[in-house]
C-alpha cells in the first residue's frame, strides 16, 4: 500500500503548466477520469537553506474544546516561530495532536527544537552513528513548555525528521502514535552541489530511536494502527484524527477526575 | 574589624543568655562560658590525642573511599600527609582513571597521571583540602573566643556545644560527644546565624590508642562529600623524594612550558596580549556540507567573556554567549540551551582574549611527539586542566603558532564526535597575531571561518 501511494504520488508530480490525467474508482465502484493542471504552489514557500531547496510550506494550528491541533507539511524554520507561540499558549488542561502525515521531513534540528517545547527535562530524541563517532539529538526543555498529553499522527508519507520526532517522543513516553507505519526513510543527510548544478543528497549516518530502534527501512509503527479507507475519504471522516481525539478526551477526562479526587483528599 | 568583634560578641551574648536561662547538663556546670568551654575542649584533646608531639603522628598514611551524595561508585584515594606542608594524594576514579597530586614545598604543587602527563599548579586542590580535614579537626591556632553554648539534642542524643571565633574567620559551633569526648560536628556560621558549612565526624576507631573519625561528611544533601577511611597509619616512612616528581618528569614538563611560552610570544608576547582587553570580529562562516554561508559578529571581553551573533539565511538569528560563569545559546530552531563542559571549553579556548594566560589555564600536559600539520613540523601536546581534557594541540616548531586542535566532543545524548580545527592565515592586528582562517572538520560537516 505504501509503495503504491508513493508511486501514485510520484506520478502526480509534473512540471508546472503540464497536465496529468488521472483515473479512479469511487467507493460505490464507479470509474472516473479527470485531468489535473500542474500549477505552482500559491501559498508560502520555505526559504532555501544553503543547498537545501525551497519547499512549499503549510502549517495549521487550532484549538477547540481543550484539544489543540498542529499540522506541519514540512520541517522548515519559517514555521518555528508560529508553532512555538502556539505551543506556549496551550494550557495545562489541554491535549495536543501533532499531525505529521505526509510530512517528508526537512531541517532535522527542528525535531529536538519542537520537542523542547514538550519536555521538562534534558534528553535526546535518538542517536546517530557516524563513520567516526556519534551524535545525539539533544532536547533542551524550554520555559513554558506544554506538558499535557500529546497524540501524534503519522502515515506512509511521514519521513525523516517526522520519524525522528515521532519515534523520539514515543520512546520518551511523551506521545502516543496514531495512524499508519511511517516511510522508514530517516537517515540524516546532506546535499552537495555537483559540477552541473544538480544536488547530490547523501546519508551521513545511521539513526536509532532513544530505545535503540532502527528507523531506516522499517519506519515507525503507530501505537494504534488506524488506516484511512476509501469510504472514510469519500465521507470526509478522518479516522486517525478521530482516534487521537478520543484518546486525548479519555486521558484528559481521567486526569481531571484524578485531580478532583486529589484535591478532595487534600482539603 | 568591627564586624568581626560584633560577631564574636554575638556568640558570647548567646552563651550569656543560655547561662542565665538554664545551666547545661554535665560536669562543666560551674565557671564562666569560656571556662566551661575549656573543660569540653580538654576532654576532646585527650580523647583524640590532640596534644601528641608532631613526630608521634606524622607522616600519616590513609587509604580512603570518597563518594558524593547517596549513590555512585566511590573514588579510591591514598593520602600521605607529612604534617609539614608536603603531601601526596593518589586517586583512582571509578572510570579507572588514575592520577596523583603531590607537593614537597609551598608554591610547587604537582599533578601526574598515566594518561595526561604532568601538571604544575599554584595551589592545592579542593580534594587535598578535604583530605586534610577528614581526619583531624584542630582548633584554630589564633583563637579569639571560645565559649560554652547550650547543649544540643538530636535523635535522642545530647551534644556539648562550644562556639569558637578565630581572628578574621567566621564563628564555628563545635558539637562534642559528652560520653567519649570526641568532636562530631563543626558548623560554620555567618553573621545571620545561618550554617554555611557543615562537617560531621563519625565511626570513631582507635589508632595508636587515640580515637579518630573513620567517616567524615562535608556538606549535606545530594552535594555532600563523604570520606571513609579504610586503613590508617601514623609515622609512615616515605622513601626519599616521595613528595617530588622526578627530575626527568620536571624536565619534560618544562619543555611543554617552553612550547606554550613560545606560542604566547608568537601571538604577540605577554605585554601586547595583556593590552587587548576587548575585541569585535566580523566573521564569515561557510558550512561546506550544507552549502550554507553566513556572517557572525563575535564580541569579546577579557578574560574570556564572549557574545556571538549570527544571521543564517533561511534559519534566522542565533546567539551564543559566556559571562564568565554561564555559557548559553539561543537559536530559532533549538531555543535556549546551556553551553557547558567540553563545548564551552572549546569556545573559550578558540576565542581566548587573554592568550598570555594560556599556559596557566592548561597546567596539565603530555607530550604527544612531533607530527606534520599542513606541511609544517609541529610539537603535539595534550593539554588539560583538573576539569577536563582538552585534546591534542599542535604547535609549529619554527614559529610557535598553534596550527591544529584535535578533540573529541560531547555531541548530545551519549554521542561523541572527533573534531579537528586547523588555524591558518596568521595576521597581526594591534601587535597581536591572529589566525584569520579556521577549518573545522566534523564527521558530519566541514566549516570554514574567515575573519572579514
Amino acid at each position: 500500500m505504501r509503495q503504491l501511494l508513493a508511486l501514485a504520488g510520484a506520478r502526480l508530480q509534473a512540471p508546472v503548466g503540464t497536465t496529468v490525467r488521472i483515473a479512479g474508482v469511487t467507493p460505490t465502484g464507479e470509474r472516473w477520469q479527470s485531468e489535473l493542471a500542474c500549477e505552482p504552489h500559491r501559498g508560502e514557500w520555505a526559504e532555501p537553506i544553503g543547498n537545501y531547496p525551497s519547499l512549499p510550506l503549510e502549517w495549521e494550528t487550532r484549538l477547540a474544546d481543550g484539544i489543540a491541533y498542529l499540522r506541519l507539511s514540512v520541517f522548515a524554520p519559517a514555521a518555528m516561530r508560529p508553532l512555538r507561540t502556539f505551543l506556549r499558549g496551550l494550557k495545562a488542561g489541554d491535549g495536543l495532536i501533532i499531525d505529521l502525515r505526509g510530512n517528508p521531513g526537512g531541517i532535522t534540528a527542528m525535531a529536538p527544537g519542537l520537542a523542547g517545547w514538550l519536555m521538562d527535562r534534558e534528553t535526546s530524541l535518538g542517536s546517530v552513528r557516524l563513520r567516526r563517532g556519534g551524535m545525539g539529538y539533544p532536547v533542551y526543555p524550554q520555559e513554558g513548555a506544554f506538558l499535557g498529553p500529546v497524540a501524534l499522527l503519522i502515515d506512509g508519507g511521514s519521513a525523516s525528521t517526522s520519524e525522528i520526532l515521532a519515534a523520539g517522543l514515543r520512546d520518551l513516553g511523551r506521545a502516543r502514535l496514531f495512524g499508519e507505519r511511517s516511510a522508514g526513510a530517516a537517515l540524516p543527510s546532506l546535499f552537495k552541489t555537483l559540477p552541473n548544478g544538480d544536488l547530490f543528497q547523501y546519508a551521513i549516518g545511521d539513526i536509532r530511536s532513544p530505545r535503540g530502534q532502527s528507523l531506516e527501512g522499517t519506519g515507525v509503527a503507530p501505537d494504534e494502527a488506524v488506516g484511512r479507507t476509501a469510504a472514510d475519504l469519500a465521507s470526509g471522516v478522518d479516522a486517525p484524527l478521530a482516534a487521537a481525539t478520543a484518546w486525548l478526551r479519555s486521558r484528559l477526562g481521567n486526569e481531571n477526575r484524578e485531580s478532583k479526587r486529589g484535591g478532595g483528599s487534600g482539603s | 574589624m568591627n564586624r568581626l568583634v560584633a560577631t564574636a560578641a554575638a556568640v558570647i551574648a548567646l552563651a550569656a543568655e543560655t547561662a542565665a536561662a538554664e545551666p547545661p547538663a554535665g560536669a562543666d556546670v560551674g565557671g564562666t562560658p569560656a571556662e566551661r568551654a575549656r573543660i569540653v575542649v580538654q576532654r576532646w584533646e585527650e580523647a583524640q590525642g590532640m596534644r601528641r608531639a608532631h613526630a608521634e603522628v606524622f607522616p600519616r598514611d590513609a587509604a580512603c573511599e570518597i563518594s558524593t551524595g547517596d549513590n555512585g561508585p566511590a573514588i579510591k584515594a591514598r593520602f600521605i600527609d607529612s604534617g609539614a606542608g608536603a603531601y601526596a594524594l593518589l586517586v583512582q576514579r571509578p572510570d579507572g582513571w588514575r592520577y596523583g597530586e603531590f607537593s614537597a614545598q609551598p608554591g610547587e604543587y604537582w599533578f601526574v597521571s598515566d594518561t595526561l602527563g604532568l601538571g604544575r599548579f599554584s595551589g592545592t586542590s579542593d580534594l587535598v583540602n578535604l583530605m586534610r580535614q577528614a581526619r583531624v579537626a584542630r582548633l584554630p591556632g589564633k583563637l579569639m573566643e571560645q565559649v560554652r553554648l547550650p547543649d544540643f539534642a538530636r535523635d535522642g542524643r545530647t551534644f556539648h556545644v562550644v562556639g569558637t571565633k578565630e581572628v578574621a574567620q567566621p564563628v564555628q559551633f563545635r558539637l562534642f560527644d559528652p560520653e567519649r569526648g570526641t568532636l562530631v560536628q563543626v558548623d560554620t556560621i555567618n553573621d545571620r546565624r545561618q550554617v554555611t558549612e557543615r562537617i560531621r565526624y563519625g565511626d570513631f576507631r582507635a589508632v595508636d590508642g587515640v580515637l579518630e573519625p573513620f567517616e567524615t561528611v562535608f556538606g549535606e544533601g545530594p552535594q555532600r562529600v563523604t570520606i571513609r577511611t579504610v586503613k590508617a597509619a601514623n609515622r609512615f616512612a616515605p622513601p626519599p623524594g616521595f613528595f617530588k616528581p622526578s627530575s626527568a618528569q620536571v624536565s619534560l614538563w618544562q619543555r611543554t612550558e617552553d612550547i606554550l611560552k613560545k606560542y604566547v610570544a608568537a601571538s604577540g608576547g605577554y605585554a601586547a596580549l595583556a593590552q587587548i582587553v576587548s575585541r569585535v570580529t566580523r566573521i564569515e562562516v561557510t558550512n561546506e556540507g550544507a552549502g550554507l554561508t553566513y556572517q557572525l559578529t563575535l564580541s569579546q571581553k577579557a578574560p574570556d567573556f564572549f557574545l556571538s551573533e549570527a544571521d543564517m539565511p533561511g534559519v534566522g538569528r542565533a546567539w551564543q554567549g559566556f559571562d564568565g560563569q554561564t555559557g548559553w545559546s539561543y537559536g530559532e530552531l533549538q531555543g535556549f540551551r546551556p553551553i557547558r563542559g567540553e563545548e564551552l571549553e572549546l569556545f573559550r579556548r578558540n576565542g581566548m582574549l587573554d592568550l598570555e594566560n594560556f599556559p596557566k589555564r592548561f597546567p596539565i600536559r603530555r607530550s604527544a611527539g612531533v607530527k606534520e600539520v599542513n606541511g609544517r613540523r609541529t610539537a603535539v601536546l595534550e593539554l588539560a586542566n583538573l576539569l577536563q581534557r582538552t585534546g591534542l594541540h599542535s604547535f609549529d616548531l619554527e614559529t610557535g603558532q598553534l596550527l591544529r586542535i584535535e578533540a573529541e566532543l560531547d555531541a548530545g545524548g551519549e554521542g561523541r564526535v572527533p573534531v579537528t580545527i586547523d588555524f591558518s592565515d596568521f595576521r597581526a592586528v594591534d601587535g597581536v597575531t591572529l589566525p584569520f582562517r579556521t577549518d573545522l572538520r566534523h564527521p558530519a560537516f566541514n566549516t570554514v571561518t574567515r575573519v572579514l
